[in-house]
């Protein structure tokens, strides 16, 4: 009987732990695919990035991508609820000078627009200020 | 695929979603020159396309332009399949490919830098780019890119 108890509260610990572990998972796919409808009207999808900061294990998470001129493109930051939750979005030109960031004046902005002038590779880089979760998810948009 | 064609939204991202879902199967199961051969042949016949409207269309400007700018992208596939050139296929390709690169290296992209500046409108960031490209590319070297364009999709479908 005592044996019996043994296992059954080494189980309910497991299984605790599980929960916990997966409480602690970012689903930053879920978050992007969330993030699609957020999209602002009028701009096309192109993509989503995932955030996942690894629980603040990984302090930048970056994606490259190829902008035209002409183009103006909608990038967008998805959270639980309306907050960014401290995820910080710059935008690099090939030459690593900073192009844009949703975090201006202290403000976290829940997206931007950036009518390209100049094609050629951009750098997003996702960084995280103040954060609980470390985890999002992002939409690029594009309208001509 | 063919109810969505007329929905440009609904389209790429049914062929994002696909792709991601290939590259990462591929991937888990050691075979990424896979992924890279299906990135590069779909690069290859946009540009096949693109060209053949752009002969269509030798007035366009904007489309020769854009002809042009695949030069940025290039230089990336041409860096991707590098990895794998071990493999028979890809070594073949990747001596078309560096060739079409040479074609393309004739092509000037001149970028002018300048400081974006941004604001708040409505919430949202809106940018202001200051910085501008200007892509110098002639009759001559779109006729090459197209010709030589043809010759490796031919070599690729035969």
């Amino acid at each position: 009987m005592k044996n019996i108890a043994n296992i059954l509260s080494v189980a309910i610990v497991t299984v605790l732990l599980s929960a916990g572990l997966a409480q602690g998972q970012c689903s930053a796919d879920e978050k992007a695919n969330a993030c699609i409808s957020k999209l602002q009207e009028g701009f096309t999808f192109l993509k989503t990035f995932k955030v996942d900061g690894q629980g603040g294990a990984k302090a930048k998470v970056e994606y490259s991508y190829v902008f035209s001129k002409d183009t103006q493109y909608f990038l967008n930051i998805c959270n639980d609820g309306e907050s960014t939750d401290g995820i910080v979005v710059t935008m690099y030109d090939s030459k690593r000078q900073v192009v844009s960031t949703n975090f201006n004046k202290g403000k976290f902005y829940p997206g931007m627009i950036f009518p390209c002038g100049a094609t050629g590779i951009y750098y997003i880089t996702f960084t995280f200020d103040g954060s609980q979760n470390y985890c999002g998810g992002s939409v690029l948009g594009f309208k001509r | 695929m063919a109810t969505n064609s007329k929905n440009l939204d609904s389209l790429l991202l049914i062929t994002t979603q696909n792709f991601n879902d290939i590259n990462t199967y591929l991937q888990e199961n050691k075979r990424s020159n896979l992924s890279v051969l299906i990135l590069a042949g779909g690069w290859m016949e946009a540009l096949h396309i693109t060209c053949q409207v752009a002969q269509a269309n030798p007035s366009n400007e904007q489309l020769i332009e854009k002809i042009g700018e695949q030069k940025i992208t290039l230089d990336n596939i041409v860096q991707l399949l590098q990895f794998y050139t071990q493999d028979p296929a890809i070594a073949d390709l990747h001596k078309q490919i560096v060739e079409l690169k040479a074609t393309f290296d004739q092509i000037e992209i001149l970028t002018l830098y300048a400081e974006s500046t941004m604001e708040e409108v409505n919430g949202i960031i809106v940018v202001k780019d200051n910085s501008s490209t200007t892509v110098k590319i002639t009759t001559e070297n779109v006729e090459a890119i197209r010709s030589q364009v043809l010759k490796i999709r031919e070599s690729i479908i035969s």
